[in-house]
This record gives C-alpha cells, structure tokens and sequence, in this order.
C-alpha cells in the first residue's frame, strides 16, 4: 500500500484550503506589511512541496505498523457515537451504557462472568469519574436529559 | 537571582498537607500509567491538562510534574519482568534488567532502578536549579529577531524526531505550525480560517489536540493490536540494590546522571535515546563488558539514571527558552499558556514562585516515587495487568470528561476525535507526532515576533543583533549535521548489507 501516497494527497487537500481561504483575507491597513496571509500561505507552501514529494514517492519504506485496523475504526465510531449522545442524554445515563458496551465488545467472548464485569465497570466506573470531576474537581459534565 | 521570600512562599505551597497529597496520588498514577504497555507518560500529561486548570496554576504545574516524574520511572517496571517498556525511556533497560529478572534478580534490578532513577532526577534537578537563572536572565534580553531565531531553532527539533523519513516529519510539523493558525490572528485581531464556526475564533484548543494526539491515538491502537503479556513473574525477591551495588556504580550514576542531562537539553532527542548512550558509556567503561546484555546491574543503572536526568535537561530548556525538548515537556509548557503564564525567559521574571514550585515538585516527587516503588512495586506490577477491555473505555471516558471539562463545549470533543483519528493513521504509517506538537507550539511564536519585526522593519536583526545570528547560525548547523548524519547512515546501511 502507498502510504505516502495517500499522506500527500491529504496533505494537498488541507494545504490547498487553506491556500485558498487565504485569497480573501484583506489588510487591514495597520501593522506590518506582510498582513496575516503571509504565514500561512508560506507553511501551506511548504506542505505542498512536502505532499508532492510523497505523492511522487508513494511510499519511502515499508514501516513497522503500515497496516490500519477496522477494529481501530470501529471503536473510533462507537467513541464518536458516544460524545455525540453526551449533549443529548447526558453523562450519566450514556456512560455506563458506553462503558458496558464497549468492555464486552473489547473483550470478545461474552461469558456471564464478563457481563457481570461489564455491568460492575459500568457502574462504578461512571460513578468515580462523575465524582470526580464534578464533586472532586468542581467541573460540569453533559447533563442532558437530567439536565 | 535567589529570591529568598519566593522561595520561602514556593516551599510554603508544596510543602502543605493537601499539595503533598495532591504530590503522592500525582506520583503514583504517573507510575501506574507509565507502567502500563501502551500508556505512557506523555498520554497521562494530557488527560492531566484539564484537572490542572481546576486548581492555581502552583498546584496544577507541580502535580503534573509529579506525574512526569512518576511515568518515566515506573516504565523500569515492564521492562524488566516482561521485557516490554512502559515508556520508550526504558528501551535500554530491557537489555540488562529482563535478564536479571529471568535469573531470578528481579527485585535487586527493580531496587537499583528505582535509586538510579531517584539520583538521576536529582542530579539534573539540581543542574536546573543552578544553571536555568542564569539561561533565563540572559535570554530575557531577547527581541523579536532573537525569539524567532530561538523557535526557529526549536523546530529544527523536527529533524530529530523524523525517524527514518525527514518528509514525515516535516509534513506532520508543517501541519502543526497550519491548524495553530486557525482563529483570530493575534496580531491583527482579525479572524481567519474559522470556516464561518464560531467555535474556530479562539483557535483550535490546544486540550483537544494534545489529549486527541497522543491519548485517543493510543487508544485506538492499544484496541486494535491488544498487547499480549508475558505471565509476569512476580517472585521478584526483596526490592531494594545491595550497598555493593550503589558503592561499585557511584561513577555510572554521575556519568549516566550528566548524559541524560546533557541530552535532555538538546530538543526532542528524549530520555529513549539519553539511556541508550549511557547505557553504551557505561558498558565501555565497565571492567566486564562482555557481560553486558546477560544481567548486570550496571546496565540497569545507566539507562535509568540518564533517561530520569533528561527530565531535568528537558526542563532546563523548557523553562527557560520556551523550546519544548520532548513531547512532555510541550504538554508542560501547553498547560503553562492554558494558565495564562508567560513561558520562556519571561518565566522567570513574572512567575519566579511557579520555577520554584516546579524545581521543590520535582525533588519532593522524586523522593515519593522512590519511596513507592521500593515499598509497592509488586502491587503496582500486579495493577499494570488490568485488561484492555476495562482500561481502555475508562481512559477514553476521561479523555471526554477532561476535555469537556476545560470550556464546557462539546465541539472541543470532536476536535479531539478528528485529530484522534489523523494521529492514529499517522502513527500507523509511520509519521511522528512529537513534530505535530512542536510546530503547534513553536508556530505562533515565529509568526507573531517575525510580523512585530516586519512592522518595524528590522529584518537585518537576524544578522546584526549577535544572539539571533548565533541562534540562527545553529538552527542551520542544526540542519546540515542532521542531514549530512541521515546520509552518513543511508550510505552505511546498503554496504552493511553487503
């Protein structure tokens, strides 16, 4: 798989927004003469140049891990499934369920002592930190439907 | 230079029941975390930015001292009963302490490694103490040439963390210096590339992208490839070195003690690469050579007394310059700036009692780390065995809570999770993310004293004003040896394979 390859064209893609945005900035008629675009139209230079290079390279070797996971990915989703739900219902109650969820779905087999675990980790686990960010650390954690 | 009432008022607030509570947890979740394969040092920093900013600035930067100085000793621990370093600190201990574990001397490598970590710390804290006044008084006569010149030869740092690939390196720094200039411009006070999101104008929140860079990454990857132990062998035998021990090595804890110091100050070369060197000093210097890599103590020693000492050396140009020497100490000087304190020379001025507070963190932390690892290191072996499946969701959740918890918004959240998600593909391919964080950092301070010096037009700064031109001067020294030392090494490599 060429790595690089795809690095570089991210790398493009990013360099190459932010090139553009850049058009529209205005000086504002103070301060020094280069305006706020000149910075970064240089470091977005300097990523294009860079981004070709990998592009042309493909890949420079093959690296230890050049391998991505779908397991990765899919606890990634359910991380981001979880802090979109944080708003809606809250810490308290999309917590435990995350945290059930994700110890048996981390663990593999699901056996009656893993479950009993999960439901341990659950609970406590949702407790502590609650408690500790919000008692302990006198912080606010998403209380949404609680709220 | 030696403010006495700063001093007094500094021990004044370490030296409290609470702080020195707050000290002890501190330490011993950072020897926890740094114990555990897959955790390190630098993740549990990150997830520590957010509680820090719940108590004064004192507290909060002497607790996350605590927990740097806790992490990179615990990794000793892994590294020698299964021969896997809780943290890149400990590669070189593996070589020497894995053996003696296996020979059933597990507890006199433990014991040793605790009091070489102990006396390396010290040692470089106190090269801190003597020498960062005086680096900080003669940088606080910089100008904007001369603060360009330091950053820039901050983030030639870059090239030494590049690993094999310079372009790697230098496209993960160059996208650093890039999402720092998202909001409004400092300088102008005029907003840019906050893509019509009113959450952009303040910039991308430096919280997220730490815990998200080298936290949710980590996780991501620890969930992926689940790190399969050895069944640790926890018949260790008492933990604590002989007197023979200490008597025979007290030149290789000074030798390996002043290495890691040395090369802890030199920006992003960390205390991986300080044990390597000590550990090739010392094997040099020892009477048995050969014996090296079977089960020597003096092995142990090295590697641990230097890779705690590069704490002190990374310290000692942190507090002093605002350069970042390894990923730690930026999260160190991040936390600073999310406390409103001035880093760099300016440190030293307006926040004598902070310095303070950090060098008394730094010895009371070293003392509590030694005192638990020599009273509790079998338990806190048993604790590094906790399973993914339990430790991963509850990390994650106090990533959540960490970040939410800094500005109670939810789109810090999935800034977290966007840079999460580039900093495990990174990781993956091969990119390394210390350069992403020095460019972050280092990326504002360049442009807002390059554009102060273009408003006043004093570009030949850079020449005339000697600090600058020796800074610069460096930076391209800096550049030159890295990339004559990458061809040097890429000519050797095919006729070694020959």
């Amino acid at each position: 798989m060429q790595q690089d390859r795809w690095i570089g064209i991210g790398g493009l893609i990013v360099a190459g927004i932010f090139m553009f945005e850049t058009l529209g900035f205005e000086h504002p008629g103070w301060g020094d003469s280069v305006g706020m675009a000149f910075w970064p139209r240089l470091v977005s230079g300097g990523i294009i140049l860079v981004s070709i290079y990998l592009i042309v390279r493909g890949k420079i070797d093959e690296g230890p891990n050049a391998t991505l996971h779908l397991k990765a990915f899919v606890g990634f989703l359910v991380g981001a499934v979880y802090v979109a739900l944080l708003p809606v219902m809250g810490f308290l109650i999309v917590t435990p369920v995350f945290l059930g969820a994700s110890a048996l779905a981390i663990g593999g087999q699901v056996t009656r002592s893993r479950i009993i675990e999960a439901v341990i980790l659950a609970i406590a686990g949702t407790a502590v930190i609650s408690l500790v960010f919000t008692t302990g650390l006198d912080v606010q954690l998403p209380t949404g439907l609680l709220g | 230079m030696f403010e006495y009432d700063v001093v007094v008022q500094a021990i004044g607030q370490v030296a409290t029941p609470h702080m020195l509570l707050v000290l002890a947890a501190s330490v011993m979740g950072g020897l926890i975390i740094g114990a555990i394969p897959g955790l390190t040092a630098t993740m549990a920093l990150a997830l520590l930015i957010p509680v820090s900013f719940t108590m004064d600035p004192h507290s909060g930067m002497s607790m996350m001292v605590a927990v740097y100085v806790g992490g990179i000793s615990a990794a000793a621990l892994t590294a020698i009963l299964i021969r896997m370093p809780g943290t890149p600190a400990a590669v070189a201990t593996v070589a020497d302490g894995y053996p003696m574990a296996q020979k059933g001397m597990a507890g006199q490598a433990i014991g040793n490694a605790v009091v070489a970590s102990f006396i390396g710390t010290v040692f470089s804290g106190i090269c801190l103490v003597l020498f960062a006044p005086y680096l900080a008084e003669f940088a606080v006569k910089f100008f904007f040439s001369e603060i360009v010149a330091v950053a820039i030869f901050g983030l030639t740092a870059v090239i030494a963390v590049s690993g094999k690939a310079l372009s790697r390196g230098l496209i993960t720094g160059l996208l650093g210096i890039l999402i720092a200039t998202i909001g409004t411009s400092s300088v102008d006070g005029i907003a840019r590339f906050d893509f019509e999101i009113r959450y952009l104008l303040g910039g991308v929140g430096l919280i997220p992208a730490l815990i998200g860079l080298f936290a949710v990454s980590q996780l991501m990857k620890v969930v992926s490839e689940p790190v399969h132990l050895e069944k640790m062998k926890l018949k260790m035998g008492p933990v604590r070195p002989t007197l023979v021990d200490i008597r025979d090595n007290w030149m290789n804890y000074i030798r390996s003690s002043f290495i890691g110091t040395i090369v802890g100050v030199i920006p992003s070369v960390g205390g991986g690469v300080a044990g390597l060197i000590s550990y090739a000093q010392a094997r040099n210097a020892s009477k048995r050579p050969e014996k090296f890599g079977t089960g020597v103590v003096e092995g142990v020693i090295a590697s641990e007394s230097a890779n705690n000492a590069s704490i002190g050396g990374a310290l000692i140009i942190a507090l002093t310059l605002g350069i970042p020497g390894d990923p730690p100490t930026a999260i160190l000087l991040g936390a600073l700036m999310i406390h409103g304190v001035d880093t760099g020379p300016q440190l030293f001025n307006n926040n004598p009692g902070m310095v303070y507070a950090i060098y008394f963190s730094l010895f009371v932390s070293s003392l509590m780390m030694m005192a638990f690892l020599l009273m509790f290191a079998k338990q806190i072996a048993r604790i590094t065995m906790i399973p993914n499946r339990i430790l991963v969701p509850i990390v994650f959740v106090m990533c959540v809570a960490g970040v939410f918890a800094a500005n109670n918004l939810v789109f810090d959240l999935g800034v977290m999770l966007v840079i999460g998600l580039v900093g495990y593909i990174f990781d993956r391919y091969g990119y390394p993310l210390a350069p992403f964080v020095i460019g972050f950092l280092l990326g504002p301070l360049i442009e807002d004293n390059l554009r102060r010096l273009f408003s006043i037009g004093g570009l030949e700064d850079f020449v005339t004003r000697p600090i600058s031109a020796v800074f610069l001067a460096l930076a391209v020294a800096s550049v030159v040896y890295s990339l004559c030392k990458r061809e040097k090494k890429k000519t050797l490599q095919p006729e070694e394979a020959t």
